[in-house]
C-alpha cells in the first residue's frame, strides 16, 4: 500500500462502514467519510481522530446523481488522490419489504440509484485518477441476496447482483492500468440495517461489523481485485 | 456557422489540428487519430481540474440582485471574482447592467452565508476580490456546492448541472469552466497510449 493512502467510504456513518473506518485508520490510510446523516458521520470521525487518525467527512446521498463530482471534488481538496473507494451505502427500499408483485417500480428505481448508480457515478469520478495515479482499489460491499432468491428482497437483491458484475467487468477493463475491484458478501452482521430488514433476528447469531471489517483489510492487503466476488465468513488468506 | 447550445461531447470523433511547428505544417485529424501520432518518448498532458460551479446569484447592501462570477482561486476561501448586475445566463454577457459601486468590506449575500468584498480593482467595479463567509461548520468548497451553479451563457438551450461540465480526467476542484480541451479524450485512448509508450501526465 502506498504510504499515507487515503480511502474514501460511503455509508461511514455506522455499522459496517463505521467499523472499516476504524480498521483502515489502524492500517494507516486517511479516510474520507461519506454518508447522509452529519451527526453519524461527525461520531466516527470523532472517533477516528481520538485515535489519531485523519478523518473529513462529506455529508451526501450517493443516490443523487449529482453528487457524484461534488463528492470527489471535496475528497480531492482534502487528501489528493483516492487509493481505496469503499461502496458500502446501501438502500434496501420501502419496509416491510415487499414482494415484487407489490413493490413500486419507482422504489425499485430508488433502490438501484443508491446501489447501483450511486457507486457507478463514484467509481467514474475517481477512478481516472487511479488510472493516472498510483493505481487503487474500489471494494463493493455485496450480500448473498445478489445470488440467492429471498421473497421480499427483490429490488436490493437485483442491484447487488447488478453491482457485483459491474465490478466483474470493471476489473476485466483497468486489470492493467493497476486498479483492482472486487465484492465482499459481509454476511449477516449485526447493524442498524439489518434490524430493520428482519427485526426479529437473534443478534448473538449476527456478525460483529469489526471483524468482518478487519477481514475485508486483510482481503485488501492480500492483493484481492480480479473482480472475485468473496464470502467474508468463508475467505482465508492464503499462503 | 451553427451555434452550439449544450456541451457536445464527440469524444474520439471531435476534430482535432495538428500544429507541428517544426515542420510548418497544419493539418486537420480526429482525436482518436493520436493513437497513429504519438509514440515512445512521447507525452500527453491532461487536465485535472474538476469544474466547481462558479456562478452565484448575490444580494447587495441594495437590495439589488447580482451575480457573481468566480474567475480565479487565491487561496482557500479566497477569489478573483466578475460581479455583474440583475440577471443571469440567458442574456449576453455584454448587455448585462453594471453593479452597485461596491466597497471594501461590504456584503454581498447568498443562501446561508456571504461574500465579503475584499478588493476592488482600480480598472473595473467589476472585478472583485472575495472572501467567502460560509456557515459556521462549512468549508468554503462545501458551501459552494450548496449555493453556486456552473457559469453558462446565453448560447445554451437550458440549464447545465455540474455534473454536465466535468472533464474525463476531473479531480482537483479550482476550474469555473469545464477545461474544454481534454473534454473528447477517453479513458480507453489513454490505455493505448501507454501502452503504446506514451507518457501521461496531469
Amino acid at each position: 500500500m502506498k504510504d499515507n493512502a487515503a480511502a474514501l467510504i460511503t455509508g461511514a456513518g455506522r455499522g459496517l462502514g463505521r467499523a472499516l473506518a476504524m480498521a483502515l485508520h489502524r492500517r494507516g490510510y486517511r479516510l474520507v467519510l461519506v454518508a447522509r446523516t452529519r451527526a453519524e458521520l461527525e461520531r466516527t470521525a470523532t472517533e477516528v481522530r481520538d485515535a489519531g487518525g485523519d478523518a473529513h467527512v462529506i455529508v451526501a446521498d450517493v443516490g443523487d446523481p449529482d453528487e457524484a463530482p461534488r463528492i470527489a471534488a471535496l475528497a480531492s481538496d482534502v487528501v489528493g488522490d483516492i487509493q481505496l473507494l469503499v461502496h458500502n451505502a446501501s438502500a434496501l427500499g420501502p419496509l416491510p419489504m415487499p414482494l415484487l408483485a407489490d413493490l413500486e417500480p419507482d422504489a425499485l428505481q430508488r433502490v438501484f440509484d443508491v446501489n447501483l448508480f450511486g457507486p457507478f457515478r463514484l467509481t467514474r469520478a475517481v477512478v481516472a485518477g487511479m488510472v493516472l495515479g498510483d493505481g487503487g482499489v474500489v471494494v463493493q460491499v455485496s450480500s448473498d441476496a445478489a445470488v440467492e432468491a429471498y421473497p421480499g428482497w427483490g429490488a436490493y437483491a437485483a442491484s447487488k447482483a447488478a453491482a457485483d458484475h459491474l465490478t466483474r467487468t470493471w476489473a476485466a477493463e483497468l486489470a492493467e492500468a493497476g486498479v483492482r475491484f472486487f465484492a465482499v458478501d459481509p454476511g449477516e452482521m449485526d447493524t442498524a440495517m439489518h434490524a430493520q430488514a428482519l427485526p426479529d433476528a437473534d443478534p448473538s447469531t449476527l456478525a460483529d461489523p469489526s471483524e468482518v471489517a478487519a477481514r475485508i483489510v486483510a482481503m485488501i492487503d492480500a492483493g484481492v481485485g480480479g473482480g472475485e466476488r468473496l464470502v467474508a465468513g468463508a475467505w482465508e488468506r492464503s499462503a | 456557422m451553427k451555434a452550439t447550445e449544450h456541451p457536445r461531447n464527440l469524444g474520439l470523433a471531435q476534430r482535432m489540428l495538428v500544429v507541428d511547428p517544426h515542420g510548418h505544417r497544419v493539418a486537420d485529424a480526429r482525436v482518436g487519430d493520436l493513437i497513429r501520432m504519438l509514440g515512445p518518448g512521447d507525452v500527453v498532458v491532461v487536465n485535472d481540474a474538476a469544474t466547481v460551479p462558479g456562478s452565484i446569484a448575490v444580494t447587495a447592501p441594495s437590495g439589488r440582485r447580482h451575480e457573481l462570477r468566480l474567475v480565479t482561486r487565491l487561496r482557500e476561501g479566497r477569489w478573483c471574482a466578475v460581479l455583474m448586475g440583475e440577471g443571469d445566463w440567458r442574456e449576453d454577457t455584454d448587455g448585462r447592467p453594471p453593479p452597485d459601486a461596491l466597497g471594501v468590506g461590504a456584503a454581498l449575500h447568498a443562501r446561508s452565508g456571504a461574500f465579503r468584498i475584499h478588493a476592488v480593482d482600480a480598472r473595473s467595479p467589476r472585478l472583485v476580490t472575495v472572501d467567502f463567509v460560509p456557515p459556521a461548520g462549512v468549508s468554503p468548497l462545501e458551501w459552494l456546492y450548496d449555493v453556486a451553479r456552473p457559469i453558462q451563457y446565453s448560447y445554451a438551450s437550458r440549464p447545465c448541472a455540474t455534473r454536465e461540465v466535468q472533464g474525463p480526467f476531473a479531480a482537483r476542484p479550482w476550474a469555473v469552466e469545464m477545461p474544454s480541451a481534454g473534454r473528447p479524450l477517453r479513458v480507453s485512448l489513454i490505455l493505448k497510449l501507454r501502452a503504446a509508450g506514451v507518457e501521461v501526465r496531469r
